[in-house]
C-alpha cells in the first residue's frame, strides 16, 4: 500500500518535526491490531531489538505504541519491522494533545484518591463520634481532625465543582454542581462554627463522602467515555500524510508533509491519491472524484486549468496541480472556520438535570431567605441555624450521582448495539427529535455504483469476457462495478491489447476484436431513467446496454417506515441531480416536497437551520456543516474521516438499524433520569420541611443521604438491566 | 484513654504515608495504562526478557 510506504519517510528532515519529539526522541504508533498479549510480546519483542530503539511500549487498551530512541534513532525500521510481523503502524502526530490527556488523567485519579483517603478516615472517627465519643473530651479533638482531613477535601478534590460554578455563572446559569456547592459552603461555615463554639454538629463526614461519590460517578462516566470513542480521537480532518512537489533548483519531485506546501507550488497525484490543497489542474485533463464536496459517487472530468478543492481524490492515471490555497484559506480551512461558528451558535445544551439543578438553587435559596426574614425578630439564631440545614439537606446530591451513573450505563448499552455516542448529551437530545433528514450518497444508498440491469439479460460469453477484461484495473467508480459484476462465473482469459482510455469509456481488442465501451442513452430513449446507461460495442455495433446505480441500502426502506410512524418527519437532502433525489424518495416514500437535490454544503446547512428537532444523518464532507446545525448528528460507516469527527453519534455496523435503537435509547434515558428526579425531589422536599420544622436529627439526615443515594443508584442500575438480556436489534438483522 | 491520643497520631501518620505513597504512584504513570500490564504477565519467558531488560535500561521515566 501506497499510504504505508510513505510512512517510512519519517525520517526525512521534513517529516520527523512533525512526529518526533524534540526532548524525549519518542514517536507513538498507532497500531490498531494489536489485541492481545501474544501482539504485546511480538509488537515490543521486535521493536525494541533495533538499533537505536531504547523502549517500546504498547498499550493494548488504546493502541498506542511508545518508542523511545535517541536523538538520531531511524523510526522508520519500526513500521517496517512491524509490517513483516502483520502489523500496520501509523505514526501520530498528536503527542502533544496525549500528553494533555495523560496529565488531565492523572489529576483526577489524584482528586479521586485523596479524597477517598479523607472521606474514609473522617467517616472512621465520625462513626465514633455517633457511637458516643462526643460526649467525652474526645469529642473537640476529634472534630478538629476531622477538619484537617476535610480540608484537601474542600481546596483539592471539589475543585471541579467550584470550577463548574464558575463556568456556568459566566454565562449566567448554574447547574446541578449549584446546589453541591451551595450545600459544600453553607456545610463548611456551619460546622466550623459549631466548632469553635464547641456545640452542634459537624458535617465533615457527609460532605466528604459526597464529594467523593460525585467524584467517582463522573470518573467512571468519563472513563467509559474515552474508552468508547478513543479510538475517533485520532482521526485527522484530512488524512494526507505526505505530497510530491516539484523542486526547481534540482528538477525532480521531492516528497514533503502536506502543512510545508504554499501557493504557487507544482505537485504531482498519481492515482488514488488525494489532494492536500486547493489546486488548479497543469495536465490537460483528469477525472478526479469530488465525493467529498458534492456527496457524488461518479467522477467530474476536470480539464486543464479548473480548480479542485482539497480532499478530490484522483481516478486513474496522473495529473499534475497548481496549489492555490493552503490550511486555512483552503475551502475545507473555511468550512472548518464556519464548522466552529456554528458548533458556537448551536450554544452550550442545558441538560435536563441542570435545568432543574438551576430552578432548585434557586429555590431552595429563596425559601431560606424568606424563612430568615418571617422568623428574624422572634428567633434569629435558630431561624438561621434551620435555613441552614434546609440549605445542606434539600441538596439533591443523590440525583448528580445518579445522572453520570445512568448515562454509562446508557453509553455501554449503545456500545453492545453499534452505537458510539461521544457525548452523553445528545441521548437527552434525542427526546427534540421530530425531523430526521438524510443524506443520499453513502447513506440511504450503496455510496458505490452497482450493475442492476442488463439488457438483453445475458451477454454472449465473449462480450462477457471482454468488458470483464478491458474494466479489470479500472479505478473509475463505473469501471469497478462493471469488473465486479461480469468477473462472476467466467474463463478469465484472454488477449487484449490496443487499450485506451477515452473521456466517457474505454476502447480496446479483445480476441482480435474491437469492443468499445461507453455512456449511452437508455434503451427505448427513455431520458427520465434514473438510472445511467452504458453500452457495450463490439466492431461497432451496439451488443448489449447496462444500467447502473447506486443501490439503496436495504434496510432502509423499513427505517424510514419506522421513523414515519414514530411520528418523526424524514427529510432527503443531497448534491446529486434532482431526479435521482426523486427516485430515491419515491422508493422509500418520502414525500417529495422534502427532497432537495443539488445541494452545496451551504444549501444542506440552510435547510437543517429552518427546522428544529433535528437529526442529521451523513456520511460526508458536504454534510459536516448540517450536522453540526442539527440537535444531533449521526455518521454512518464507511463515510469520510470527517464526518466521523464532527458527529454526536457513530454508527460503527455497515447497516442502518442502529438509528431505531439510537432513538429508543434516548427514550429510554430520558426516562430513567426523569424516575430519578421524582424521588429525589420528592426526597428533597419532604426532608426539607421536615428540617425547617426542626423536626430531623442530624445523625437521622447522616443515614438519609447514603439511604437516598443508594435508592437512586440501585433503580438507575435497574432500569438499563433489561438491555442485557435483549438481543441486539443490529446484530439480529445482520444475521 | 489517652493511649487513644497515640493511636491516632499513629493514623494520621499512616494515611500520610499512604496518601504520598499513591501521590508518588500517580506521578509516575502506575495507573495511566491499566490494561496492558495485565495481559504482559502473560508473556512467555523468551518475550519477557527482552521486555525486562529494556526495562532496566530505561530506568524511571517522568
Amino acid at each position: 500500500m501506497q499510504q504505508v510506504d510513505s510512512f517510512k519517510l519519517i525520517d526525512q528532515p521534513e517529516f520527523r518535526p512533525l512526529y518526533v519529539s524534540p526532548e524525549t526522541s519518542t514517536v507513538q504508533f498507532s497500531v490498531p491490531d494489536a489485541k492481545c498479549a501474544k501482539c504485546l510480546g511480538r509488537i515490543e519483542g521486535s521493536v525494541e531489538t533495533l538499533p537505536g530503539v531504547q523502549s517500546a511500549r504498547l498499550d493494548l487498551g488504546r493502541k498506542i505504541l511508545t518508542v523511545r530512541g535517541q536523538a538520531n534513532t531511524a523510526f522508520a525500521p519500526v513500521i517496517e519491522v512491524l509490517e513483516r510481523a502483520g502489523y500496520a503502524a501509523e505514526p501520530i502526530k498528536t503527542a502533544h494533545s496525549e500528553e494533555h490527556l495523560r496529565r488531565r488523567l492523572r489529576t483526577e485519579y489524584l482528586r479521586l484518591g485523596v479524597t477517598a483517603a479523607c472521606a474514609g478516615n473522617i467517616m472512621l472517627l465520625a462513626i465514633s463520634q455517633y457511637a458516643g465519643a462526643n460526649r467525652t473530651e474526645f469529642d473537640l479533638g476529634f472534630g478538629w481532625i476531622s477538619f484537617g482531613l476535610f480540608l484537601p477535601v474542600l481546596l483539592f478534590g471539589a475543585v471541579p465543582f467550584w470550577r463548574s460554578l464558575r463556568d456556568h455563572l459566566r454565562v449566567r446559569r448554574l447547574s446541578i454542581d449549584a446546589p453541591v456547592v451551595a450545600a459544600l459552603t453553607v456545610g463548611t461555615v456551619f460546622s466550623l462554627k459549631n466548632l469553635l463554639t464547641g456545640s452542634g454538629e459537624t458535617y465533615f463526614d457527609s460532605l466528604s463522602a459526597l464529594i467523593f461519590l460525585l467524584l467517582a460517578a463522573r470518573a467512571w462516566q468519563d472513563h467509559i467515555q474515552r474508552k468508547i470513542s478513543q479510538s475517533l480521537n485520532r482521526i485527522s480532518f484530512l488524512d494526507v500524510f505526505s505530497v510530491r512537489r516539484w523542486n526547481t533548483s534540482l528538477s525532480t519531485y521531492q516528497v514533503i508533509p502536506p502543512e510545508k506546501l504554499s501557493v504557487g507550488d507544482k505537485i504531482i497525484l498519481s492515482s488514488g491519491e488525494r489532494l492536500p490543497a486547493d489546486a488548479r489542474l497543469v495536465s490537460p485533463n483528469a477525472d478526479l472524484n469530488c465525493a467529498v464536496w458534492t456527496g457524488e459517487s461518479e467522477p467530474q472530468i476536470m480539464v486543464q486549468g479548473q480548480l479542485a478543492f482539497a480532499g478530490s481524490r484522483l481516478v486513474g492515471g496522473q495529473a499534475e496541480f497548481l496549489v492555490t490555497a493552503v490550511g486555512d484559506k483552503s475551502r475545507l480551512g473555511e468550512l472548518l472556520h464556519q464548522l466552529r461558528s456554528t458548533r458556537s451558535e448551536r450554544g452550550q445544551f442545558q441538560s435536563l438535570v441542570n435545568k432543574v439543578g438551576e430552578y432548585f438553587a434557586i429555590l431552595v435559596l429563596a425559601i431560606a431567605a424568606i424563612y430568615v426574614l418571617l422568623f428574624a425578630w422572634t428567633s434569629p439564631l435558630l431561624a438561621l441555624e434551620r435555613a441552614l440545614a434546609l440549605t445542606l439537606l434539600a441538596c439533591p446530591c443523590a440525583l448528580a450521582i445518579a445522572t453520570p451513573l445512568a448515562l454509562s450505563r446508557a453509553l455501554e448499552a449503545a456500545q453492545r448495539l453499534g452505537l458510539i455516542i461521544k457525548n452523553g448529551d445528545s441521548l437527552e437530545k434525542l427526546e427534540r427529535v421530530q425531523n430526521v433528514i438524510f443524506d443520499k450518497t453513502g447513506t440511504l444508498t450503496w455510496g458505490d455504483a452497482r450493475v442492476i440491469k442488463c439488457v438483453p439479460e445475458q451477454f454472449s460469453e465473449e462480450v462477457h469476457r471482454a468488458i470483464y477484461l478491458l474494466e479489470k484495473d479500472s479505478l473509475h467508480p463505473y469501471g469497478v462495478a462493471l469488473a465486479r459484476h461480469f468477473a462472476q462465473s467466467l474463463n478469465q482469459v484472454g488477449q487484449m491489447e490496443n487499450f485506451v482510455t477515452k473521456a466517457d469509456g474505454v476502447a480496446g481488442r479483445v480476441d482480435g476484436k474491437s469492443y468499445q465501451i461507453t455512456k449511452c442513452l437508455p434503451p427505448n430513449g427513455d431520458e427520465t431513467s434514473p438510472w445511467t446507461w452504458i453500452g457495450i460495442w463490439q466492431e461497432n455495433q451496439l451488443m448489449g446496454q447496462m444500467a447502473l446505480t447506486d443501490p439503496i441500502r436495504q434496510e432502509a426502506r423499513a427505517i424510514v417506515r419506522k421513523l414515519q410512524q414514530m411520528g418523526k418527519a424524514v427529510y432527503l437532502l443531497t448534491g446529486d441531480r434532482k431526479l435521482v433525489a426523486d427516485h430515491v424518495a419515491q422508493e422509500l416514500s418520502i414525500p417529495l416536497k422534502n427532497v432537495q437535490g443539488e445541494c452545496k454544503p451551504e444549501d444542506k446547512l440552510a435547510a437543517v437551520k429552518n427546522l428544529t428537532g433535528t437529526l442529521m444523518v451523513g456520511d460526508g464532507v458536504n454534510d459536516t456543516l448540517a450536522m453540526a446545525a442539527a440537535d444531533v448528528s449521526v455518521a454512518v460507516r464507511g463515510g469520510m474521516e470527517a464526518s466521523l469527527k464532527t458527529s454526536d453519534v457513530y454508527l460503527s455496523q455497515t447497516n442502518l438499524n442502529g438509528l431505531i435503537a439510537l432513538l429508543e435509547l434516548g427514550h429510554q434515558t430520558r426516562s430513567t433520569i426523569r424516575k430519578n428526579l421524582l424521588v429525589s425531589l420528592t426526597y428533597n422536599i419532604s426532608g426539607g420541611t421536615l428540617a425547617l420544622m426542626g423536626y430531623i436529627h442530624p445523625l437521622l439526615a447522616a443515614v438519609l443521604m447514603p439511604v437516598s443515594s443508594f435508592t437512586l443508584v440501585i433503580l438507575t442500575l435497574l432500569s438499563f438491566r433489561q438491555n442485557r438480556t435483549q438481543p441486539p436489534l443490529t446484530k439480529e438483522s445482520l444475521a | 484513654m489517652s493511649v487513644l491520643w497515640l493511636m491516632i497520631t499513629f493514623t494520621l501518620v499512616l494515611v500520610t504515608t499512604f496518601v504520598a505513597g499513591y501521590i508518588w504512584a500517580v506521578r509516575h504513570g502506575q495507573f495511566d495504562d491499566l490494561v496492558t500490564p495485565a495481559h504482559r504477565i502473560l508473556l512467555d519467558d523468551d518475550e519477557l526478557q527482552t521486555t525486562n531488560e529494556n526495562q532496566s535500561k530505561k530506568g524511571s521515566h517522568s
